[in-house]
């Protein structure tokens, strides 16, 4: 659970630093970086979810949540085209 | 991009993430009309913009609520299904609709929602009581502590497919607006669903970064994510909702929830004339 936390904790901190170091440098490419990652942030924590139910041997949820991140896949999927 | 207008998106993120944390909203109903009234950026670009200001609110939120044990994963992960669902729908369905659509309905659901928050937490629609007790879906169940009351809280999640609704419903105006979702979400939660406020408050949090990051995969794909517009209003957000969390742990401000609701109409009404000039 702790995992999950930091994943998103650290998401966050990454990106913002990024975004700052992007605005106040003028890059695009580190602006860019910095959307990315917050983008996928929460993704990872689906991902992080995940694996804690597959190891606590939850398999119905662990089933719902890789569920969703199929879900999340067809959304990529279709920003794609 | 001039440094004013840099400076002008910051403090717009500032105000909506204050705002978003005073009044347990997500920032985007805020965010949007700042940006598209205040800030003149087109609709689209907002509700995108807005999208990744909901992802990053959220996940700052949320990392603190899951240390705390506060959200229910497992319920999250469940009313995400439906919630991921409805926010690609939303976010495609978005694509199609010409701006001013867009601008119209948010401001419709603004003025629904200053209703609800207005009428305060008896708001409209079903009682409890004539929905039946409902099932408690038992591996639901969960507990916290609670640090206010110095005890464990344990409790069980009803009425299962209304929640699911709602979060499809949720999901996909979040698509389509630009809104994490949630103040549809905790009230149904919390009212309806058995589930505690704080809990109801803390799982909301942690889906709608999940619901936002579906949709806004949809807008970057149509390449309407503006970056340097979007980088501004995330920082300032963070600013925000960090400033509002420390004045709301100060304040009470379930008593300016009232006022809340008439800005919120005076919102609407402003984006009902910049669609009409």
């Amino acid at each position: 659970m702790n995992v999950a936390a930091s994943v998103l904790r650290i998401g966050v901190t990454l990106s913002c630093a990024l975004l700052a170091a992007g605005l106040i440098l003028g890059t695009a490419q580190v602006v860019n970086a910095g959307l990315v990652v917050l983008m996928l942030t929460p993704a990872a924590r689906v991902a992080v979810v995940t694996h804690l139910f597959v190891r606590r041997r939850e398999w119905t949820f662990a089933g719902i949540s890789i569920g969703v991140l199929l879900l999340i896949g067809v959304s990529l999927l279709l920003a794609m085209q | 991009m001039p440094l004013l207008q840099i400076a002008l998106l910051i403090l717009g993120g500032v105000a909506a993430g204050t705002f978003g944390a005073l009044f347990g909203l997500g920032g985007g109903i805020v965010m949007v009309p700042i940006l598209v009234v205040a800030l003149d950026v087109p609709m689209h670009n907002a509700i995108a913009t807005s999208l990744v200001t909901v992802i990053a609110t959220s996940s700052a939120a949320t990392s603190r609520n899951v240390r705390e044990g506060l959200a229910n994963l497992r319920l999250g992960v469940t009313l995400e299904i439906a919630t991921v669902a409805g926010a690609i729908v939303g976010g495609s369905v978005a694509g199609l609709l010409p701006a001013r659509h867009l601008m119209l309905l948010f401001a419709a659901t603004l003025v629904a929602l200053s209703v609800l928050m207005a009428r305060g937490r008896d708001a409209g629609g079903i009682s409890a009581e004539e929905l039946g007790d409902g099932v408690v879906f038992g591996p639901l169940d969960a507990s916290y502590h609670d640090p206010t009351l110095a005890r464990d809280v344990t409790y069980g999640v009803r009425r299962l497919p209304v929640a699911m609704s709602v979060s499809g419903v949720a999901g996909v105006l979040s698509g389509l607006l630009g809104i994490g979702g949630g103040v549809l979400k905790v009230p149904v939660l919390a009212l309806y669903c058995g589930v505690p406020m704080k809990a109801a408050a803390a799982t909301s949090n942690a889906m709608i970064g999940v619901t936002a990051m579906a949709s806004v995969f949809v807008y970057f794909g149509r390449g309407e994510v503006l970056p340097l517009v979007t980088a501004a209003s995330v920082l300032g957000i963070i600013g925000g909702a960090m400033a509002g969390t420390w004045i709301s742990a100060r304040t009470n401000p379930a008593a300016l929830r009232r006022w809340f609701a008439v800005v919120m109409v005076l919102i609407a009404a402003q984006m009902v004339w910049k669609v009409l000039h």
